[in-house]
């Protein structure tokens, strides 16, 4: 019995709830501009971060290209040369995917 | 076929050591720019991945991965595995975790002295006192009256500016050595001597830095993996990508060590209409 009414003090002593409309407004999100989409995808080059996430692209078609021409070749040579070929394939690929996007999301 | 200029010695050996070390198959070939290729680029891109992730990309599935409904992580360490050692470790940090001995602990098995970062609470002739403080720990193992082990020391620190040293109790407990948090969480008693007698007067508690070893590769639990993700964001990702594309890149290289490369030296004679590698 005296927990019980221990127990009923506490929560009387509760601060109360706060009334709603006095609670401060959230903040409005900022929403996209006209080319909200394109600029997006195009921040993806002119981040302030030190490096940005798109340049590791580079090392890694750089990477992927090696591997794969060394497993395929012998000669040093022509390990280079397919993989320098390939390299600068990948990266075109990249771009033209990037072209489709960008043109696809232009003023959305 | 096979060129005959290609010596691959034992093969199969020559694929073993592809699959522990990237490169160490075709170094054993005595293919040595191959081998520099593979180490360099499948190696280079799993330790960045690494990096990326703060060294806690790779993760051991669970076991019975499949029973439990985490397919998902399975399939994430299969990729990553072909890389070999460095992957294989992670199997190892998951029996460390899950060993009895990994367990709240009471005592050392030799001296410690390491920083400390926490907060303090404790009661003097000014009053109480409460705050975060960071110094150095001095612990030492201790044997008590009827032969049980603990812990005690000393902590020397700065609270508010103010330099400030504490005896600790002899109850001085850790977290468990292994756990994928680099920090290892402390609580201690605070003691003081007065009239010949150990008195507390108030606690100690916060991180001391784990041994690398004792962190690396080791699972995360769900919480900390959250955690990992809301740090890394959209980075965690592409480390991910990093070192499933080496573990697979991987696969390639095990390939060439035990048949050779796909096409030879690109010089080989075909039956007439066919096409040499120059030109396909």
């Amino acid at each position: 019995m005296d927990l019980a009414m221990k127990h009923c003090r506490q929560v009387a002593k509760l601060p109360k709830r706060p009334d709603r409309q006095r609670l401060p407004a959230l903040p409005v999100p900022k929403l996209p501009g006209p080319s909200g989409l394109t600029e997006s995808l195009l921040s993806n080059f002119s981040s302030k971060h030190v490096m940005n996430i798109t340049w590791y692209l580079l090392p890694l078609a750089v990477a992927i290209s090696l591997v794969w021409n060394t497993s395929r070749y012998e000669s040093t040579s022509l390990i280079l040369k397919r993989s320098g070929r390939m390299f600068i394939q990948i990266l075109i690929f990249m771009a033209i995917i990037l072209g489709v996007l960008v043109a696809l999301s232009y003023n959305m | 076929m096979l060129d005959s200029r290609i010596r691959l010695k034992h093969a199969w050996l020559g694929g073993i050591l592809a699959f522990l070390i990237p490169g160490a198959g075709h170094l054993y070939q005595g293919r040595y720019f191959k081998a520099a290729v593979y180490f360099c680029c499948i190696l280079g891109l799993f330790l960045t991945g690494m990096a990326l992730a703060e060294w806690q990309a790779v993760q051991a599935p669970p076991k019975k991965a499949l029973a439990s409904g985490k397919g998902g992580a399975l399939l994430k360490y299969a990729a990553q595995s072909g890389v070999g050692l460095p992957v294989l470790f992670a199997l190892v940090q998951r029996e460390r975790l899950e060993s009895p001995e990994n367990a709240r602990t009471t005592t050392l098995h030799s001296k410690m002295v390491t920083p400390f970062t926490g907060t303090i609470s404790y009661l003097d002739e000014s009053g109480n006192h409460t705050g975060k403080v960071t110094g150095t720990l001095s612990l030492a193992p201790i044997s008590g009256q009827f032969g049980n082990q603990g812990i005690t020391g000393e902590f020397t620190g700065k609270l508010d500016d103010q330099a400030i040293t504490f005896a600790l109790s002899d109850h001085v407990e850790l977290g468990p050595p292994i756990s994928a948090r680099k920090e290892r969480p402390l609580a201690a008693g605070l003691v003081r001597e007065q009239n010949g007698r150990k008195e507390e007067i108030g606690h100690l508690y916060g991180m001391i830095p784990r041994a690398f070893w004792n962190w690396f590769e080791v699972p995360m639990d769900e919480e900390e993996d959250e955690d990992l993700h809301r740090r890394l964001g959209k980075f965690h990702e592409l480390a991910m990508v990093f070192t499933w594309v080496a573990g697979l890149l991987n696969v390639l290289a095990i390939w060439d060590a035990v048949e050779g490369p796909a096409y030879g030296f690109g010089d080989e004679t075909l039956p007439a209409g066919g096409k040499t590698p120059e030109t396909a």
